[in-house]
Order: structure tokens, then sequence, then C-alpha cells
């Protein structure tokens, strides 16, 4: 065992590793946070301040995470749009830019609205992307 | 069960300006022994990709059982943004900064 052991902290050089797993965990979150912001059950309209208050910092924190994440799986598919995906993947799946451009479009309405149908559109597109990615891996 | 505090160095430009390139460090590989890693860490892992190499990096996010993992320095840092989340269990330890 060595006694001063190396470590990296790696600079952004092109090592290969692509994952389309970060974008679909950002998915399934934007899909979770719609599911747990439906399920907030606002108090009653007399209640107590402090229960008003508990009510809005849910809300707010789950908006929160929600946007993060919408914003997480944009980049993540923008990252493999730019950096991984070649022109003989696009010859392969022609409709590529498009379905990117849908997903990423699908991420900033999901920042836009609390809406589950588009949550899960979003979840369905990312899931499309990721497929293409599994398929060019073998 | 290894030692908790081992001596790193660590190569690279990704931590600036926290990290210089080459700086040494302890790390303590104890620290995770009771809780989790928690937002602002700087931890050092194993590499998914790489099972012979050690990565450091700082904990922006805990989801789970998954780390997202950034270089402070991001315009120049290979992290989560690239290698995707990191698994809990490719977690060695934590920096101790001073």
């Amino acid at each position: 065992m060595k006694l001063i052991e190396t470590v990296y902290a790696h600079c952004d050089i092109p090592c290969g590793i692509y994952s389309d797993h970060p974008s679909q965990i950002a998915a399934d979150t934007v899909v979770k946070m719609n599911e747990k912001i439906a399920e907030l059950g606002e108090p009653p309209h007399h209640s107590e301040k402090e229960k008003f208050l508990a009510y809005h910092n849910s809300l707010t924190r789950m908006i929160l995470v929600k946007e993060q994440h919408a914003e997480l799986c944009k980049r993540e598919i923008l990252i493999l749009w730019t950096d991984y995906f070649k022109p003989a993947h696009l010859e392969k799946y022609p409709d590529l830019h498009e379905q990117i451009w849908k997903a990423c479009k699908l991420a900033s309405k999901n920042k836009q609205e609390i809406n589950m149908q588009t949550a899960k559109e979003l979840q369905e597109a990312v899931h499309e992307i990721g497929h293409i990615f599994s398929e060019t891996k073998k | 069960m290894s030692w908790p505090l081992k001596i790193v160095r660590i190569k690279g430009h990704s931590m600036l300006p926290l990290i210089k390139d080459g700086q040494l460090f302890f790390i303590n590989q104890w620290a995770y022994l009771l809780r989790g890693p928690a937002t602002g860490d700087v931890i050092v892992f194993q590499n998914p990709a790489n099972k012979t190499q050690r990565l450091c990096k700082r904990v922006a996010a805990v989801q789970g059982d998954y780390l997202t993992l950034l270089g402070d320095n991001s315009l120049d840092s290979l992290d989560s943004r690239s290698l995707g989340q990191i698994a809990l269990k490719n977690v060695i330890g934590r920096v101790i900064e001073w």
C-alpha cells in the first residue's frame, strides 16, 4: 500500500464516458415532484398560521426541485447531443435532432407548469433518447 | 477496515481554487460510517468507469443512493455532467479542508 496515493481532479477532457441515466433520473424526479405536489393537501381556510407556513414551505421546495431537475434533464440531454452523438448515429436515427429538440422543449415546459401529463411526456421523450443511446452502444 | 486518515496527492485543475494541482490532503475514510455525504462536502470516490482510478469532486446534490458531483472549477471539470451520478458505494472518504 502506498503512503501517498494519487487522486485525480480531472479536467473536462473528451473521456468518452457518457450515460443516459442522469437525464432519466432527472425526468423521473420531475414526475415524482408533480405527484407529490398533487398529493400535498392545502390546509383548510381557518387553519393555524404554522400549517399554512408548512404547506407553503413544502410546496416551494417541491417546485424548486422540479425546476432544478427539469433544467438538469435538459442539460444532460444536450451533453449527449453535442458531445456523444455523431453523424453516423444521425444517419441511423434521422429523427434524433427532432427528438432532442422535443425533449428539451418539454423540459422547459415542465419548468413553466405543474402538469403531470407534460412530466410524463418528458419522461417518455427522455426514455426514447435513452433507447437510441443504448442501441448505439451495442 | 482501513485507517481513518489517509494522505492523498490531488492532481488536476478541476477543484481550483480550493485544491491546486499536486497538493497534498488528508482524507477521512470513516467520515461516512454514521451519516452519508452532504451537499458541499469534497469527497474522494472510485471512478465507476475505471475501478483503479480515484477522483475528487464536490457534492452538488444528494438523491437517495446517488450523488451529483461537480468540480469547483466548473469551466474545466470532468464530473457528473459527463460521468453521470455516482453511487454512494463508490465513495471512499471526505477531504479534510484547511
